[in-house]
């Protein structure tokens, strides 16, 4: 019996059938199509990548743009004053008159950017990163689907989060471990949908490690600890071994059959290098204080920060960490000072320090960083020492990978409601990101309901700017 | 990373029907756009070097000056490709060379035939645009302001409903309001009228008028409108037969109507009723002088949503009046009314005790009996577009059709577009002929057979029996077959066997279960809303026994549509029970993801609707009608006109439970409380009106197009067919026109998803998706001869089944010789089985059934009130969900899978990461994956260690038996056959081996441990997640 070839048997799976026969023949196009005995395995970009792998530092809440990244003097001058422009049609709720912030700006390092008081290690490490001062989310003005959004790229519909896309198109280095992975996800406002893989196979999703209510510490990677003894279930692995060996010869080669018998020795070794990534004890005490291990209150973001450096390291194409709800949380409709002031605490030591410790692996240069948030906070007030969520202009930044540091991209007005010049929608975003990993945001396209879907749908400018 | 060879395995691979299709992607992906962009500045229709043109097909054909561009099939003979190769004298393009990997997708091109395709990507559908000229005019707008002498509107009137109207304002500023004139004027004795708020001119508010009902304006304000001046009257009635005393009834009058005992000159307009043996509706003058429509006209008005305008122009009354009903010329509507009458030239006067009036104001006067919404007076004789512009404001705002609307929405579609073959009609079909005979055991095997034969292959031989039994055991029910049951039908010798197997397990209850989850994938359920609150909705699981029940009973599928689509809206049965289901059914519409955040109303109800008609098109249809939201569908015949047709009926019922605020709680209500026990409580939509949308451009609705009236699809309905008359929001005329034996789609998709979930593939792939971009049906002539049975027998699901597990072809075994292997590497010809694993309610049922331990109850609340009670109680009905996938319920449970609670974005592992459908969206097909994560899995999950743990529990339980025998009942329950002798050894030797090695436990929990291991490596094999 002749033994069915991976290409005749790519024909028997119901994803996208008669489209993926023919797409599967070229070789450009194969790239983007899922292997379907081994979807994760590694593939070459559509061009030379600058980043081979992405962590995304995940804010909740909305980190508020004019008392982090983006100093606004006018709003000290004008404290107290209403907004002398109009506000913008959609809001979440009603806000007063300006609010100055709390905490002065400094210039930081060679480049000069300006960063507050809240983040001076962030702030020291400046010529490595490229602020954005206008991103736009649209008209996203709730939590829900602001997060949906800046992970998934829609708000509203279901569609595949970045890792997923990150991971169809590329396949992941390391096969004994997830290729893509979420630290502490919050379970609200899209949950596993800011993670998942919607209409991309399943093989995608991202993988939930904690979420939003549990401690880090405790976290490990699902169904990794074994269930016996690892001799008794070697024990037992031969067994179902040989079994499915004899079945195989009974039914005649069959690639999905052998590939599942694979999956049981990648999970074994899986079980075994799982633990030893997640064990933080490995690393030196220097490299504790670095990211604030040990200490209050780094501890907990510094942990996942040096996990989220080890995962990578081991060949995870894909690391979200989130800072989320509702043990943290950044959404300050009110008491905006202390919010602010301890969160910025928690991960200021714990995300320069991993930036310096890329930087000294000489890993920066190909790891992209993140620093994320799903909108800004209105420079007006809310009550009377909050602000409320601000989708219109807000900041994030970006480092390694590609991405020119010391370098603000794009302006706000004088008091940070509006973007001024070089606005940066999420596709733009979005398309960046595929960009530094080598993928034309254009080309990794997956047909869905009778469409070629992608991460950008139809949008999505890359920033050529802000490349090296 | 795979190499993979062109052009000879493109032909290969792609399957039947499909190489239009996809060989038209390709050129429009990878041949035109590298022809545009490389060659046609050179070689287009600015410059044509050579003599050569390459942006069309005859173009190439053609060739130039060095002769015919491509040979078809023959990329070496091929000029252009000898070009771009540059191997000999002629170098294309002459500054540099094409990527390998473009030469290479032209030269496939080429040998697939150099096929250009005529179409470019969007269909037209003839069907206009842009906005059109005609938008809707308010009385008042600054054109008409000046001749604007009152304007009355029901729906500005600040009454509850039922309260009395005493006082009616004038809208037009000019302070004509009208008051009851009893007891205020003299003479005047009309009674208040009573406001509605839905009245019967299509729901609308309005003032119900009886006989009694007046009202007059002060007459210290006459309307500036005497002698023989031009007038426009406008009404919007909804008007019943009357009984009234007066000679007629009447409805708006100007001026002096005069008196019976002062025959005089006429000196008013009124819009009355003459009750004349046969009434007649008309403009009167007074005795003897008016415009009417003649005998009888007012028989076909009333009863029915009116509006009504009379435009009349100095001179005669018969010559100069016209009458138009709903936006027509009476003489050009289907009235087809003449304006008859008596010729006098009016000299409209206005008395001293009266202004305009409405209905009955003085003693003599009559009024209707009806509804009046609104009304309004020009003192100007409209012209056609300003009369068109008012016309159009009101129809639109009481729910009636323009006539402009039909023309300004009506498709023209290519002969292709009508020619597609998912919308042709089924027919019934002719039974092939073949030549194997014997072979034959059901029609399905003709079609077939037949196809087979053509390929010059053979079916593979029958599967065993064992492997039979338990394919079909999973099909019908999700769950393994005893160990009994496989005995019984080993020993069952007879030829019915089969069939009492067939029939045996479509008795069962578990078969609702196993296909009702089938369902439950493809109407994207869940027991949350996802988005911002994920709020719990408790009662969502009544539906989801609804279908279990549904499918157990045999509902009849067209039934099964009509009342998820309608059956709150289905006339009462007598069967308290039945009416019941239907309304439990229309959980379908409120199912969907709710974004309860949504801030603006307007917007909240659009995103539902594109929900609810997403999963009705993918469900039931087979179409993907929710891309026509923003434009017309880029591939199928489907405007965006249409889309807003049907979301106008959508429109028309309300899923949130307060319609002017903003998102807050859906609909639930109380269908049944009997005494002692629990009210049945569910979800289903409130009817209310009926509704026509105007297209949203680009998806906005604040950005309106055309007016679209309430229709369904024109591609299958024909285009411009008659919109719905239905005074309800017309979701039951939708649900029956899907459910009707002449939809082309309806009977088709249902058999084809039927076939799929028994053969592992659809005869249409994308079983979702029949349109352009899905895929062809490989076998059309079986889909048709099963759609026409599927209808013929009723559309009965499990005779459905018969007809398909009943055949040769269903029963074959999964192997395949070398030459079928080559020939369809797909198995899209059916030739053989197709080995499928597990799905992931399967595998973890199968755990439970195999350990002993599964519930077998059917049905219950369960999950519902689990959600609810963990739900986070923030007072309000609204209870975000807090239940995570790490619930206990969900490693603890013992009943079926599909009973678990499913919660959008928190999907258990077990169901993750095995495929389970993602609770978001219409899963149509199921991926079949094969990762690690799912290895860890079964290795590692405490429910599979503990399922393990019971299943050694229950072969341990035996006392008396040996080991040996243990290991045979254990290969029973789980395989359904006993070990064979190396099966035999492998175990022995490992459960010694184990329990040697297990220096951790003591001997006796060794014991256990090792059995537990050995029952945990049956779940994890092959042989267990796989059925052949």
């Amino acid at each position: 019996m002749q033994p069915q070839t991976r290409r005749q048997m790519l024909g028997t799976f119901a994803h996208g059938f008669g489209s993926l026969a023919l797409a599967s023949l070229f070789a450009d196009e194969a790239r983007g199509t899922p292997d379907a005995t081994d979807p994760l395995a590694p593939k070459p970009p559509h061009f030379r990548p600058r980043a081979k792998r992405v962590i995304v530092l995940f804010m909740h809440g909305g980190v508020s743009h004019v008392d982090s990244f983006d100093p606004k003097p006018k709003l000290a001058e004008m404290n107290g004053k209403p907004l002398p422009i109009a506000k913008p049609k959609f809001e979440f709720a009603p806000t007063g008159n300006l609010l100055a912030s709390p905490w002065k700006f400094k210039r930081h390092a060679k480049c000069g950017t300006e960063v507050s008081e809240l983040f001076p290690h962030i702030g020291a490490m400046a010529d490595d990163i490229c602020v954005i001062r206008s991103m736009n989310g649209g008209n996203e003005v709730s939590h829900g689907p602001a997060m949906l959004r800046m992970n998934t790229g829609d708000g509203v519909f279901n569609r595949p989060s970045m890792g997923a896309w990150a991971l169809y198109g590329l396949g992941t280095e390391n096969r004994d471990l997830p290729g893509f992975v979420s630290f502490s996800p919050s379970l609200y406002h899209g949950g596993a949908q800011n993670y998942g893989s919607a209409f991309l196979p399943a093989s995608f999703q991202g993988t939930r490690i904690g979420d939003g209510n549990t401690p880090f510490a405790k976290a490990t990677l699902s169904n990794s600890t074994p269930a016996d003894a690892p001799e008794l279930q070697r024990l037992q692995l031969d067994l179902l071994s040989s079994a499915n060996k004899e079945h195989l010869q009974k039914t005649g080669a069959d690639a999905r059959l052998e590939a599942r018998i694979a999956t049981f020795e990648l999970a074994f070794r899986m079980q075994a290098t799982a633990p030893k990534v997640f064990d933080l004890a490995q690393e030196t005490k220097d490299t504790h204080a670095l990211y604030g291990v040990g200490t209050d209150p780094t501890d907990e973001f510094g942990r996942q920060c040096l996990l989220a450096r080890r995962l990578v390291e081991t060949g995870v194409r894909f690391v979200q960490v989130n800072h989320g709800y509702p043990r943290n949380y950044w959404d300050a409709h009110g008491d905006l000072r202390n919010n602010h002031s301890s969160m910025a605490k928690r991960v200021d030591r714990p995300i320069a320090g991993l930036i310096a410790d890329l930087k000294q692996r000489g890993m920066l240069n190909d790891t992209l960083v993140l620093f994320a948030t799903e909108f800004g906070r209105t420079p007006a007030a809310q009550g009377n020492d909050g602000r409320d969520h601000h989708p219109h202009a807000f900041s994030m930044w970006l480092a390694g990978g590609g991405v020119k540091g010391g370098l603000a991209h794009g302006t706000t007005d004088d008091f940070g409601y509006y973007v001024a010049e070089n606005r940066v929608t999420i596709p733009d975003l979005h398309a960046t990101i595929l960009h530094l990993l080598g993928l034309d945001h254009t080309r990794l396209t997956y047909r869905h309901a009778g469409r070629d879907y992608r991460l950008t749908d139809v949008h999505g400018e890359v920033l050529k700017e802000i490349v090296v | 990373m795979r190499t993979h060879a062109c052009g000879a395995a493109l032909l290969l691979l792609v399957g039947f029907g499909t190489a239009a299709t996809a060989a038209d992607d390709h050129f429009e992906k990878h041949v035109r756009p590298l022809l545009v962009e490389k060659c046609q500045s050179c070689h287009g229709s600015e410059k044509a070097k050579g003599g050569l043109r390459l942006d069309s097909g005859p173009a190439l054909l053609k060739g130039g000056d060095s002769g015919p561009a491509v040979a078809p099939g023959k990329p070496t003979e091929s000029l252009l490709i000898q070009a771009v190769r540059q191997t000999g004298e002629l170098k294309m393009p002459p500054k540099g060379k094409l990527k390998n990997a473009e030469i290479a997708h032209l030269e496939a091109w080429v040998k697939a035939g150099a096929v250009w395709p005529n179409s470019t990507a969007t269909p037209s559908t003839g069907v206009p645009k842009t906005t059109p000229s005609l938008m809707p005019v308010e009385p008042n707008a600054p054109a008409l302001r000046g001749n604007l002498q009152a304007w009355y509107r029901a729906d500005k009137l600040p009454l509850a409903d039922g309260k009395p109207v005493h006082v009616w304002p004038d809208s037009s500023g000019k302070g004509r309001d009208l008051a009851a004139t009893e007891g205020v004027r003299t003479g005047g004795i009309g009674k208040p009228g009573t406001f509605v708020a839905n009245g019967t001119v299509n729901g609308r508010p309005a003032v119900r008028f009886t006989p009694e009902t007046g009202f007059a304006s002060s007459p210290d304000a006459p309307v500036d409108i005497k002698g023989d001046a031009a007038l426009t009257l406008m009404v919007v009635v909804n008007l019943k037969p009357t009984e009234s005393q007066p000679p007629y009834d009447g409805i708006l009058c100007v001026g002096n109507p005069a008196s019976p005992g002062n025959p005089g000159k006429p000196k008013a307009a009124l819009i009355q009723i003459a009750r004349t043996s046969e009434p007649e509706l008309m403009l009167a003058g007074g005795w003897g002088h008016d415009a009417s429509l003649g005998k009888g006209s007012f028989a076909t008005l009333w009863n029915r949503t009116l509006v009504l305008t009379v435009v009349k122009k100095p001179g005669p009354m018969r010559t100069s009046t016209k009458f138009f009903v709903d936006g027509v010329p009476v003489e050009d509507s289907p009235l087809k009314r003449k304006v008859e009458g008596v010729d006098g030239v009016p000299d409209i006067q206005h008395r001293d005790d009266i202004g305009l009036y409405l209905g009955k104001a003085l003693a003599w006067s009559g009024s209707i009996r009806g509804d009046v919404s609104e009304a309004i007076v020009f003192n100007a004789a409209l012209g056609d577009e300003q009369r068109t512009g008012v016309e159009l404001g009101l129809m639109e705002r009481y729910g009636v059709l323009h006539p402009s609307v039909l023309a300004q929405s009506k498709a023209t579609f290519t002969k292709e577009q009508k020619a597609f073959w998912a919308f042709q009609p089924v027919k019934p079909v002719p039974l092939p002929r073949v030549k194997d005979e014997g072979w034959v055991k059901s029609p399905v095997d003709r079609f077939i057979l037949a196809r087979l034969e053509a390929a010059g292959l053979t079916p593979t031989a029958p599967a065993d029996r064992r492997t039979l039994l338990r394919r079909v055991t999973y099909d019908l029910t999700g769950l393994p077959p005893t160990p009994e049951e496989v005995d019984a039908f080993l020993k069952d010798n007879s030829p019915e066997a089969f069939a009492k197997v067939v029939d045996r397990l479509l008795d069962s209850p578990h078969y609702g279960e196993r296909w009702g989850r089938h369902w439950l994938d493809v109407v994207r359920y869940a027991e949350t809303t996802a988005n911002d609150a994920n709020a719990v909705m408790r009662y969502a699981w009544r539906y989801r026994d609804y279908v279990v029940r549904a499918f157990n009973t045999d509902k009849p599928y067209d039934r099964f549509v009509i009342e998820q689509l309608a059956g709150d809206l289905l006339p009462p049965s007598g069967d308290l029970n039945r009416d019941a289901e239907a309304v439990i059914a229309t959980g379908f519409l409120m199912l969907g993801p709710k974004a309860l955040a949504e801030t603006d109303k307007e917007q909240s109800r659009r995103d539902i609707i594109d929900d609810q008609l997403d999963t009705t098109g993918r469900a039931f249809l087979g179409l993907t009608i929710g891309c026509a939201r923003c434009h017309d569908h880029k591939f199928d015949p489907i405007p965006t006109v249409d889309y807003y047709s049907l979301a106008g009926i959508l429109r028309g019922s309300e899923v949130f439970q307060n319609e002017v605020r903003n998102a807050t709680m859906w609909e639930e209500r109380t269908l049944l409380h009997l005494p002692g026990e629990q009210p049945v409580v569910v979800m289903a939509p409130r009817d209310l009106r009926p509704t026509n949308l105007r297209v949203a451009i680009r998806g906005n609705y604040q950005t309106p197009g055309v007016l679209t009236p309430r229709r369904f699809l024109q591609i299958i309905a024909g285009e411009g067919h008659a919109p719905i008359a239905s005074v309800q929001s017309g979701r039951l005329e939708l649900a029956k026109w899907i459910a009707s034996k002449d939809n082309p789609l309806t009977a088709r998709v249902m058999v084809n998803r039927v076939w799929q979930h028994h053969f592992g593939l659809g005869l249409v792939a994308t079983s979702d998706n029949f349109g352009e971009r899905g895929e062809k049906p490989s076998h059309p002539e079986l889909l048709d001869w099963l759609a026409d049975e599927f209808v013929a027998n009723g559309w009965s699901v499990k005779k459905l089944h018969r007809l398909v597990v009943l055949s040769a072809a269903y029963q074959t075994a999964a192997q395949a010789d070398e030459r079928a292997l080559k020939v369809d590497p797909s198995n899209r010809l059916f030739g053989r089985a197709s080995r499928r694993r597990l799905d992931a309610e399967s595998l973890r049922d199968s755990l439970l059934v195999v350990s002993g331990r599964l519930d077998r109850a059917v049905g219950g609340n369960d999950s519902g009130e689990l959600l609810n009670k963990e739900a986070e109680d923030i007072g309000a009905k609204i209870r975000p969900n807090r239940m995570q996938t790490s619930h206990p319920i969900f490693t603890t449970s013992t009943r079926r899978s599909l009973y678990l609670p499913v919660i959008r974005n928190a999907v258990p592992d077990v169901f993750a990461l095995f495929d389970g459908a993602d609770p978001n969206g219409v899963t149509a097909v199921r991926n079949d994956t094969t990762v690690a994560s799912q290895a860890l899995f079964l290795l590692n999950h405490p429910f599979v260690r503990e399922q393990s743990l019971h299943f050694a529990q229950r072969l341990l339980a035996d006392t008396k038996a040996t080991d040996e025998q243990r290991i045979h009942a254990a290969f029973r329950y789980a395989l359904g056959h006993t070990a064979t002798p190396a099966e035999l050894a492998a175990t022995t030797k490992f459960l010694a081996e184990y329990q040697k090695r297990d220096t951790a436990r003591k001997p006796e929990e060794a014991r256990l441990a090792a059995w537990q291991s050995f029952c945990q490596t049956l779940f994890c094999r092959n042989e267990f997640l796989y059925l052949d």
